[in-house]
């Protein structure tokens, strides 16, 4: 395994159904806690324009652009359709101890 | 003619997002992209931002690559606009004097920069890419500019002017800035930041005169300055659509499905005039050029849907973003929320949603707004102490 894994923030840190933004080194992230208590990370910033994801609504299991409310689905990462058409590259999470972590590939 | 093909007038947003959009939903026929500039179809918020601060290009503004378009097998024709239609044929002819004849036709003309009747060469305006790039050349540390227009052109000009080290002052003739389409609370705020920003702004001014090196005021005051940009508005490009006899007001007029007066020709964009809630208007935003050339691609291939989204925009102004979904109406609601952040709602007279403006550092406020396009749509009453309450959750008030 080459996966690192990172501590973003405790789970209380992220409210249901909602996103945080994570900064880690040159790169930002988007991690997300389901209505279902699951949590999720994406790459942090919009495939259509780069701006910042965790500033947009999450609804369900859909986080959309605060910019141009472009959608995508933050457990795969696809997007739903214009003006975004390219996918979020997704990140695996897991919960230990009361915190989350993120795994983010060595390069 | 079955074969015949579909021509989109108009390499814009609105024009761009039609073609691609054709593609997607499996037209495979002839699809004809004609635009002026000679440009890929581009996004026009960043013009006044990134672009003019050097911080973002064409190829970032543009909707797809030459490569996508070719792929998509989308004929794009710049350098050669049309110049006549005639809508009983259906067809239309070119500059160089080809005839194209089309089974459905999209007018998405757009607009130009509304010019003042008298400026001198040398005055600027910001509509185009390349109109973009040619103040960006003008603006440089210590350049004395001198906006005309205090809407959102020459405010989001002045941000980026003084971003870059202008000296700047905005000349509006009414008495507060973006008066048009904002509150006055926002407007407001809006003169508050750019005072703050170092920005001399004045209201109620009357112009006298525009020189090469100054601006005379009709009190003949005289400022010297180094560069005038105007940012007096928007001039649709309805003439082709005119000529051709098509019913036009201050725009195309379409019907409720973005039909025009003559049979298969749509219009979308800023050129397009269509009725909300009873009033012909036009939307000159980011917003209804999306959702119409999206909307008018799917009513070509004849899915005949009557095009009801909700009108938006927003304004990115230093730190601070103005944004806005809906309508205004006479009664409004105002929430405050930290750092002199303000979201205002507005309500019809059973307390339904019909409008939201958030005013907020970056866009720390989407969330909200985009929840009230959400509470527009369900249309639900909602009490105005709820409305008010910072502390209360505006999903929580959206799921009942």
């Amino acid at each position: 395994m080459n996966d690192q894994w990172i501590d973003v923030c405790a789970v209380g840190e992220i409210d249901e159904e909602d996103v945080l933004r994570f900064d880690h080194g040159p790169h930002t992230y988007a991690v997300y806690r389901s209505a279902e208590n699951e949590f999720f990370a994406t790459a942090g910033l919009c495939t259509h324009e780069k701006i910042h994801l965790a500033d947009g609504l999450v609804m369900d299991h859909v986080i959309e652009c605060p910019k141009h409310n472009g959608r995508f689905d933050y457990r795969s990462g696809k997007a739903l359709g214009a003006p975004v058409c390219v996918n979020l590259k997704t990140y695996p999470v897991r919960v230990e101890a009361g915190r989350v972590l993120l795994a983010v590939t060595a390069p | 003619m079955m074969d015949d093909a579909l021509i989109i007038v108009g390499a814009g947003h609105a024009g761009g997002r039609a073609a691609l959009t054709l593609r997607e939903e499996g037209y495979s026929g002839r699809l004809i992209l004609i635009g002026d500039e000679p440009h890929l179809p581009y996004e026009r918020p960043p013009l006044s931002k990134g672009v003019l601060q050097g911080t973002a290009d064409l190829a970032g503004c543009s909707l797809c690559d030459s490569a996508r378009l070719a792929e998509l097998n989308i004929e794009h024709l710049s350098r050669n606009p049309v110049t006549l239609l005639e809508p009983l044929q259906q067809r239309l002819q070119l500059a160089d004097g080809r005839w194209l004849a089309y089974a459905g036709l999209l007018l998405a003309t757009g607009g130009r920069a509304r010019r003042l009747p008298q400026g001198p060469a040398g005055v600027l305006y910001l509509r185009t890419h390349d109109e973009a790039l040619a103040l960006r050349a003008a603006l440089r540390p210590g350049t004395r500019l001198v906006i005309v227009g205090g809407g959102f052109i020459g405010l989001e000009v002045a941000a980026s002017a003084r971003s870059l080290g202008c000296e700047v002052t905005v000349l509006e003739a009414g008495p507060r800035l973006a008066g048009r389409v904002l509150s006055p609370i926002i407007s407001e705020a809006l003169l508050n930041l750019h005072r703050r920003q170092g920005v001399e702004v004045r209201l109620n001014v009357a112009l006298a005169s525009l020189q090469a090196d100054a601006v005379v005021l009709a009190d003949g005051e005289r400022l010297p300055c180094d560069q005038v940009v105007v940012g007096i508005g928007m001039q649709p490009n309805l003439e082709l659509a005119a000529a051709a006899g098509l019913d036009v007001g201050q725009g195309i007029r379409v019907d409720a499905y973005l039909r025009t007066s003559a049979p298969s020709v749509y219009a979308a964009g800023d050129v397009c005039e269509f009725r909300r809630d009873g009033v012909y208007q036009r939307q000159e935003t980011w917003r209804n050029a999306e959702a119409q050339g999206r909307h008018a691609a799917l009513n070509l291939l004849g899915r005949e849907l009557p095009f009801e989204a909700v009108p938006g925009f927003w304004s990115d102004q230093y730190d601070w973003c103005v944004r806005t979904v809906g309508v205004i109406t006479a009664l409004m609601v105002s929430r405050p929320l930290p750092g002199g952040a303000l979201l205002l709602f507005y309500l019809d007279a059973d307390h339904r949603l019909q409008g939201a403006c958030g005013w907020a550092p970056g866009n720390s406020v989407a969330k909200d707004i985009a929840l009230c396009e959400r509470l527009i749509s369900a249309a639900i009453p909602l009490s105005e102490a709820s409305l008010a309450d910072p502390d209360c959750s505006l999903k929580h008030l959206l799921r009942g």
